[in-house]
Order: structure tokens, then C-alpha cells, then sequence
């Protein structure tokens, strides 16, 4: 670096000649190189993030509220609809300003686009082949205690459990024979029903698997 | 030197700095470097997706004790004071790189150093009130979890995605401010200027990812 090399000097003559002492403006330095980061536009940018960090934390204390007479309870679902659309309202700013989208050349945005494209189909097709296989609630993962795949036997001494798949298909044949209504569709019955009231019921049924051994 | 003949001193490293030969451009070159970038935080986004899917898969099967879980488990206060000191150090090391872009260097190196201490505050935190008291009360993934008072039976699986989620973002805190260290000792041996600050605004992309992965993070694990 010491002795540059002889193409050093083509080049700065090429553009004009620098005066190191002299410091660059910004429309100079954007000659030089890509678009200078604004400061008030990501000062605000900022300000915005504290903002709806402060209003996701406030919307995940309401529970519930009236309209005329009626009490509107706020369950599970709504706060992580919630929390998602504000999370995502910030990781839009922060990639637009911050990490300087906005200002680039559009081929980042493409990579970003499959990036979520990927995590969609990632986290979308995962979810429903939960939902098309109706195991939503039939692995029972209490049974996967200290130690893993095991379960107390009747000396008191832990065994090996039966693994999760065996387990899965012991707790759905059990649950379907407890309730005979479902008896016919062992694969669609389960999970329409679930979703509305999850803890209580599907525990039922898998209470009963490790007395059954 | 010989360089430019009005120049009355060396040139800075940043001024000198020449693209490599392969480049039309010093902009074409940074502008690969960027893409090249954007491609590696794609695939820390798919990382951290399968975090993010487990989380999905444990809460569709355990809704009730997964939302006890995070509010028995988890001080909000701590997850907030967190994300506001990420949230900050994203807008200094933003204005690190304009420092670099308008050739103030001491911007660029106190923006660093305030940078550094916000992850320094981050990581104290997580180790030290949240990581600490957790291991010892046994609150712990999976098989080790140990406390005494669980409130349901799925704790353990609750931990297992909080401990593997957090512990993995911590990290990439801490690498962030191992490559930030090592950008402020480029900034103080002036090798970033207007002219280039090319690894200076990767290392900018990298701790925003950091940043907005913490974004989902907090209200998942803490809030709902």
C-alpha cells in the first residue's frame, strides 16, 4: 500500500484530482459512491420503531373490550395477529431505511422477496400438513419428560417409551375410542373442533395412555 | 506522494483505496459485496425460521400453557429495555456509516463505540438476569428443565424454543460486536471514507438483521 501502483494514478486523474484536506459534500460524495444516508429521515425512522415497540407491548395487555353492552373478549389468537402485523410493520422500516432498500439497487429487494418467500413456505406448509394430518393435538409431548422418550413402569423405574410416532397413533386410536362421535373420521374430526377450546380436552385422552400400560 | 499533484500529505488508506481490477467500478464493486451480503442474511433469516417454525408448531399444540409459560417464565421489562437499546444501536451505526459517506471519521468511531455498548447492554442483560437466574432455578430446554414449580406441562418445550432462539441471536450479537470492534479499528486507522466504506455498511446490514430477528423475537417470547 505504501508505493501505489502505477494504475493508481490513471485512475484519480481519470475523475479529478483529490485534496484529501478538503472535506466532501454530500453531493460529491455521491458521485463517489451510492446515496448518502439521510440523518432526519432515519432519526424519524427511529423515533417510529420506539413507538410501535412501546404499542406492541400496550396491546398485548388489553383483554378484552365493549362495545354498547356487548364485552368483546381478546384471546390468544388476535395478540399474536397483533404482535406479527406491528413486528412486521418494523422489519419493513428497518430493511427500507436502515438497511437502505429504499436507496439500492432493486436486485436486494428480489433476494430479500425469496428469503420470505422460503420462510412462507417453510413455516406455511409445516403448519398445514399439521392441520391436513390432524395431529394437532394428538402427539403428547407430556410424555416426553426428564431424560426423553420415557414413562414410569410399575416397578417405578423409568422405561423407554414407545417413541412419538407409535405414541401419536396410540393417543389418536385411544381419543377417537373415548369419544365415540368421532369415531368414523379419524383423520378429519379433530382438529375442527380443536382450535376453538385447546388445553382441557385433547389432555383427556393422553392422560389416560401411560395408565393403560 | 506521487498520486495527485495538488496532495500536500499521503493519502488516506480510504482515498488511495482502489476497486480490484476485475471491477469497472469502486461502486460495481460494492454493490456485489452488498448483494453478496444480502444473500448470507438470507440464509440466517432461514435459520432462524426453523426457530421461528418449531415456535409455530409447539404453540398450535400448546396454546394455553405456551401463553402461561411466556408470561410466567418472562419479564417483559427485560425484553423491552432490550429491544430499545438494539432499536438505538441500528440508528447509531446507521449514522456511522453517513459519518464514513461524509468523511467525519469521529462520527463514524463514537457512532461505533455507542454502537458497541448498546450490544455490550444487550448481552449483560440476557446473561445476566435472565440467563443466570434461569440456570439457577433449573429453567431449563427439554430434558434438563429441573424448576420446581412448573405451571404446565409443557415448560420444558416452552424453554427449549426460548433458550434455542435467544441463545442463538445472542451469539450473533456477540459476533456482531466482534466484526463492529474490528470496524472501529478500520474507522481509526482511516480506511473508511466517502470514497469507501464497503465492509463498514455490510457489517451495518448484518446488525440490522440482528435487530429485526429481536423484533419478532420479543413480542412472540414475551408479550403473546
Amino acid at each position: 500500500m505504501s508505493h501505489p501502483h502505477p494504475h493508481t494514478h490513471t485512475h484519480t486523474h481519470h475523475h479529478h484530482t483529490i485534496d484529501p484536506d478538503e472535506t466532501l459534500s454530500e453531493t460529491e460524495a455521491h458521485e463517489h459512491h451510492a446515496h448518502v444516508t439521510p440523518f432526519w429521515p432515519m432519526l424519524w425512522v427511529f423515533v417510529v420503531l420506539l413507538v410501535l415497540t412501546a404499542l406492541t407491548v400496550w396491546t398485548s395487555n388489553i383483554h378484552g373490550f365493549w362495545i354498547g353492552n356487548t364485552h368483546i373478549e381478546f384471546g390468544a389468537t388476535p395478540h399474536i395477529i397483533m404482535a406479527l402485523i406491528i413486528a412486521t410493520v418494523k422489519a419493513v422500516l428497518v430493511a427500507a431505511y436502515f438497511m437502505h432498500l429504499k436507496y439500492d439497487r432493486p436486485m436486494n429487494t428480489v433476494v430479500v422477496g425469496a428469503t420470505i418467500f422460503g420462510v412462507v413456505l417453510f413455516i406455511g406448509l409445516t403448519l398445514a400438513d399439521m392441520h391436513a394430518r390432524s395431529i394437532n393435538d394428538s402427539v403428547d409431548m407430556r410424555k416426553i419428560v426428564q431424560g426423553g422418550d420415557t414413562h414410569l413402569g410399575a416397578d417405578g423405574q423409568r422405561v423407554r417409551g414407545m417413541g412419538v410416532v407409535a405414541r401419536a397413533e396410540e393417543n389418536a386410536r385411544l381419543k377417537h375410542a373415548n369419544n365415540p362421535a368421532h369415531a368414523g373420521d379419524a383423520h378429519t374430526g379433530a382438529d375442527g373442533a380443536h382450535s376453538d377450546a385447546p388445553a382441557e380436552k385433547p389432555a383427556e385422552p393422553a392422560k389416560s395412555a401411560p395408565g393403560g400400560h | 506522494m506521487t498520486t495527485a499533484a495538488s496532495t500536500t500529505r499521503e493519502l488516506l488508506p480510504h482515498e488511495a483505496y482502489v476497486p480490484g481490477a476485475h471491477w469497472r467500478n469502486a461502486q460495481d464493486e460494492a454493490e456485489a459485496a452488498k448483494l453478496g451480503m444480502w444473500l448470507f442474511l438470507g440464509t440466517e433469516v432461514l435459520l432462524f425460521a426453523g426457530f421461528f417454525c418449531a415456535y409455530a408448531a409447539f404453540r398450535l399444540w400448546y396454546p394455553d400453557n405456551w401463553h402461561d409459560a411466556s408470561r410466567y417464565y418472562l419479564n417483559w421489562k427485560i425484553g423491552f429495555a432490550n429491544t430499545v437499546v438494539l432499536l438505538l444501536s441500528s440508528f447509531t451505526i446507521v449514522l456511522a456509516i453517513r459519518g464514513a459517506q461524509t468523511n467525519r471519521k469521529w462520527m463514524t468511531l463514537w457512532t461505533l463505540v455507542i454502537t458497541q455498548a448498546c450490544a455490550a447492554f444487550f448481552l449483560i442483560v440476557k446473561l445476566g438476569w435472565e440467563y443466570a437466574p434461569k440456570i439457577a432455578k433449573g429453567e431449563l430446554p427439554g430434558a434438563n428443565f429441573s424448576y420446581d414449580h412448573a405451571q404446565g406441562p409443557y415448560d420444558h418445550i416452552f424453554l427449549s424454543v426460548y433458550w434455542i432462539s435467544t441463545a442463538t441471536h445472542g451469539f450473533h450479537v456477540f459476533v456482531g460486536m466482534v466484526v463492529i470492534a474490528w470496524a472501529m479499528w478500520k474507522t481509526l486507522k482511516d480506511h473508511y471514507g466517502p470514497r469507501h466504506y464497503t465492509s463498514l455498511e455490510n457489517i451495518g446490514l448484518y446488525w440490522h438483521l440482528v435487530d429485526v430477528i429481536w423484533i419478532f423475537l420479543f413480542p412472540l417470547l414475551y408479550l403473546v
